[in-house]
């Protein structure tokens, strides 16, 4: 998606909440801007970014769950980190104390299925997640990947994956080979050209 | 309250476009300009975090309240919403109002897309029977065209296409070669017989009038510290500075015009945005460049019933552009091998309306252009968490393979056309709502008609089909009644038409060169002047028209004849 309208999509949420507080109110205040309490504020130093104002809510029991998660999401496998070993379970504590309304909700999804984490894994194995052993992980894993309607898993997931990606180290990992000066862009070569039209062909256009 | 007792040759309130253009052009004709903007001075040069990667910013830089395009984005002190500086929508009705508050306002985050409106855009009504003419044709805004396109640089080539005009030789810069998906794309939509183009954006792609090329990396929304795209700040202000005609005074919300004798404008008053003190200022000739909606609310603002209101048409007929996006996964595009698909931000290709001689047929008037996104780009939460909601591995060894093997395979596609002014698209003052400072704030009112719900609805079914064809799978943007498919008034933050202009002060606020039918020391030089809104976006035609009509100001003023 195009940064804009990705960004364009998150911020006409925030509008739905804003309007529907406004009709309870019998007013719209969709253009009143609220400051969020010690969040960076709307003129930040781009280049010199000041360290984050919020504070960590996680526990170090929740952190360590997330970080065994995060590596259950994507281990370390022929030379690439482990998510844990990017410090993806601290972005995570970093995203989910944050003073914004979608890090907000993230707060209360991640948290209390933390909870059921360990719940789960108690009655299952007598122990919370942190005490069992790798292969009942990946087995409460697979169980809980296979419940449908469970937000927890799907947006831990998705937060992991994201932000393990999105890191410096993880553009290597997937092959993000930009954001350096090139004098010139280059024309796809012969073999992508070729390569498209096989494709293309295959497909009847 | 203070008083300078200067009289400036003109004052300009907002430093965009709009305002960037006419101080161009009015100090290089010698004439002494007080520019006044809202926001707070701003320097690309060593504000824009060029090369910082997502890791670098807090959040991994996603949008926030605080920040809602971005951390990196270049937007100061503004967005949807500005501190202290609210506004309200009509019960039942839904606007977004996009603000920020600097030097060069949204030309430092623009998208960059740039093109000149067809001949066909200019005399609407007398095409179709709805909206209004513009008192001037294509070819006489050509000319003015061409000197933009020379002045900042953009690219393009002559596709020889109706209602696309091709530049004169000269004009246009080489536009870019394609990206891979995006030859990939343009196959599909040969398939479908629609033409696609190279793509029109105000980026060089070589040197020009000593301003750098693009390096082919770092999107344009930071705004751009080598100068290589358009910024009022790194094009038009330091020319104007450099004349030694140009006073600049930022953190100046001007809230007024002031009237002196013989029915002219005698100047402004503003309000210091960080002492909070009043202020006036002195001038000739009052030129209002702050936008379509906030340039109409300080018309509105000046006096009861609104000043250079005889005609009743102040913030009527607002326009926006019709927006619907949709995006897809092409498992064909994994096949690719890696390469580097940064490129200038925008598209590379984009696609013309083709459909001016269907409109029967289509139940819409007018059309859309179509703007294309995809590639392995810089990864980011967002898009990272569309590949990650593509793969079917939940977890372990296999996700982190998957994931390679997507990245570079969803695009996307946003639908951007041609709304009709109607009667129920407008700002006013609301009687309850102030600013901090007790000003004020303006209501929006806002329907849009079948024309654009319509045209809303073909352009998802036109990229439904579209992936379709190229055997992909669509996953965002899928309804496609035209109601729920169509973005919400203003956000897509090209609002125009606020103080028209036209033949007559009866159906007009301003004549063909945005000067005041009731004042005539008063111009405006925005997209408010703007009798219809084309689907092509309107920077340009704004540079293009601020450029005439600050000519014939300058020509005037001399004349003696303001
Ligand atoms: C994310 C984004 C993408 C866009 N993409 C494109 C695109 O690809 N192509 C395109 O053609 N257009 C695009 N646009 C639209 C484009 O930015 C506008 O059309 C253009 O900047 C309008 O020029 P302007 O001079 O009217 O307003 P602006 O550029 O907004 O300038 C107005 C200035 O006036 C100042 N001001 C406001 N009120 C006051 C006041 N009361 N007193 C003093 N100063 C005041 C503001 O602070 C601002 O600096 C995009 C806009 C955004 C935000
Ligand atoms: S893509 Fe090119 S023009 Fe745009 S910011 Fe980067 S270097 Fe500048």
């Amino acid at each position: 998606m195009s940064l804009v309208s990705v960004d364009r999509r998150t911020t006409l949420k925030w509008f739905a909440a804003a309007l529907a507080y406004s009709a309870h109110h019998g007013k719209s205040l969709a253009g009143t801007f609220m400051p969020s309490p010690k969040g960076y504020g709307t003129d930040p130093d781009l280049n010199k970014v000041a360290p984050i104002q919020w504070d960590k809510v996680m526990s170090p029991h929740e952190l360590k769950q997330t970080a065994l998660l995060a590596d259950l999401f994507l281990p370390a496998a022929n030379g690439s980190p482990a998510a844990s070993a990017l410090g993806i379970h601290d972005f995570v504590d970093e995203w989910i104390s944050a003073p914004y309304p979608e890090q907000q909700s993230d707060r209360d999804i991640v948290q209390s299925g933390l909870v059921w984490v360990d719940k789960d894994s108690t009655r299952r194995y007598g122990k919370d997640f942190t005490a069992i052993t790798d292969a009942q992980r990946v087995e409460l894993m697979t169980e809980m990947a296979g419940m449908s309607d469970f937000l927890f898993f799907k947006r831990l997931r998705n937060l992991v994956v994201a932000a393990y990606f999105s890191s410096d180290a993880g553009f290597k990992d997937i092959g993000y080979s930009g954001n350096v000066a090139l004098e010139a862009f280059p024309a796809p070569t012969d073999e992508m050209m070729a390569i498209i039209d096989r494709e293309c062909k295959a497909l009847g256009v | 309250m203070t008083t300078s007792d200067k009289i400036y040759d003109a004052i300009i309130v907002g430093s965009g476009a709009g305002g960037g253009m006419a101080a161009y052009i009015l100090t290089q004709k010698k004439l002494k300009v007080l520019l006044l903007e809202a926001g707070r001075h701003y320097d690309p040069e060593t504000e824009t975090a060029m090369f910082n990667t997502p890791q670098q910013a807090p959040l991994r830089g996603v949008s926030t309240p605080d920040k809602n395009f971005g951390f990196y984005d270049a937007t100061v002190d503004g967005g949807w919403e500005v501190p202290n500086e609210p506004y309200v929508s009509a019960p039942g009705s839904e606007f977004k109002w996009w603000r920020p508050r600097m030097l060069g306002g949204r030309t430092n985050h623009w998208g960059r897309y740039s093109f000149r409106y067809g001949p066909y855009d200019f005399k609407p009504y007398s095409r179709d029977g709805l909206g209004f003419d513009w008192p001037v044709s294509y070819d006489e805004i050509a000319p003015w065209y061409d000197k933009v396109e020379r002045l900042i640089g953009v690219t393009g080539k002559a596709e020889g296409l109706e209602n696309v005009p091709d530049s004169p030789p000269g004009c246009h810069l080489p536009p870019p070669a394609m990206r891979p998906h995006e030859a990939f794309l343009a196959r599909g939509f040969k398939a479908m017989n629609i033409p696609v183009a190279s793509t029109r954006a105000a980026i060089l792609t070589q040197p020009h009038n000593g301003r750098p090329a693009c390096l082919w990396a770092t999107p344009c929304g930071r705004g751009c510290s080598i100068a290589a795209n358009f910024q009022s700040t790194t094009v038009l202000l330091p020319v104007a500075r450099a004349t030694g005609n140009l006073t600049t005074r930022t953190n100046s919300l001007v809230y007024q015009v002031d009237m002196g004798k013989h029915g002219k404008a005698e100047g402004v008053s503003f309000i210091d945005r960080v002492t909070g003190e009043h202020h006036t200022a002195k001038g000739k000739v009052v030129i209002l460049s702050a936008g379509a909606c906030e340039s109409a609310r300080i018309l509105l603002n000046s006096k009861p019933g609104g000043l250079a209101n005889s005609s009743g048409l102040v913030g009527r007929y607002l326009m926006d552009t019709v927006g619907s996006t949709t995006a897809g996964y092409f498992p064909a595009l994994e096949k690719l091998p890696h390469r580097n698909d940064d490129g200038m931000s925008v598209g590379h290709i984009y696609v013309p309306w083709w459909g001016l001689n269907k409109q029967k047929e289509l139940g819409f008037a007018r059309g859309y252009h179509i703007e294309i996104f995809g590639g392995q780009r810089m990864p980011s939460m967002s898009l990272m968490g569309d590949y990650a909601d593509q793969c079917k591995t939940a977890f372990g060894a296999g996700l982190r393979d998957e994931m390679r093997q997507k990245y570079g395979a969803i695009c996307s596609f946003d639908g951007r056309g041609e709304m009709i002014p109607n009667e129920n698209s407008y700002c006013e003052i609301d009687p309850d709502t102030k600013d901090k400072w007790g000003i004020p704030v303006l209501r929006f009112h806002w329907k849009w008609s079948e024309h654009e719900t319509r045209q809303a609805s073909h352009m998802r079914k036109t990229f439904l089909e579209l992936i379709d064809r190229l055997g992909g799978k669509p996953f965002d943007g899928l309804e496609t009644d035209g109601e729920k498919a169509i973005s919400v008034g203003g956000e897509i933050i090209h609002e125009v038409g606020t103080a028209r202009m036209g033949n007559t002060p009866k159906d007009s606020v301003v004549n063909s060169y945005g000067q005041s039918w009731d004042v005539k020391n008063l111009f405006i030089m925005d997209g408010g002047v703007m009798p219809s809104s084309p689907d092509k976006n309107p920077t340009e035609t704004i540079l293009a028209l601020t450029w005439r009509n600050a000519t014939y100001l300058a020509d005037q003023a001399r004349k003696g004849a303001l």
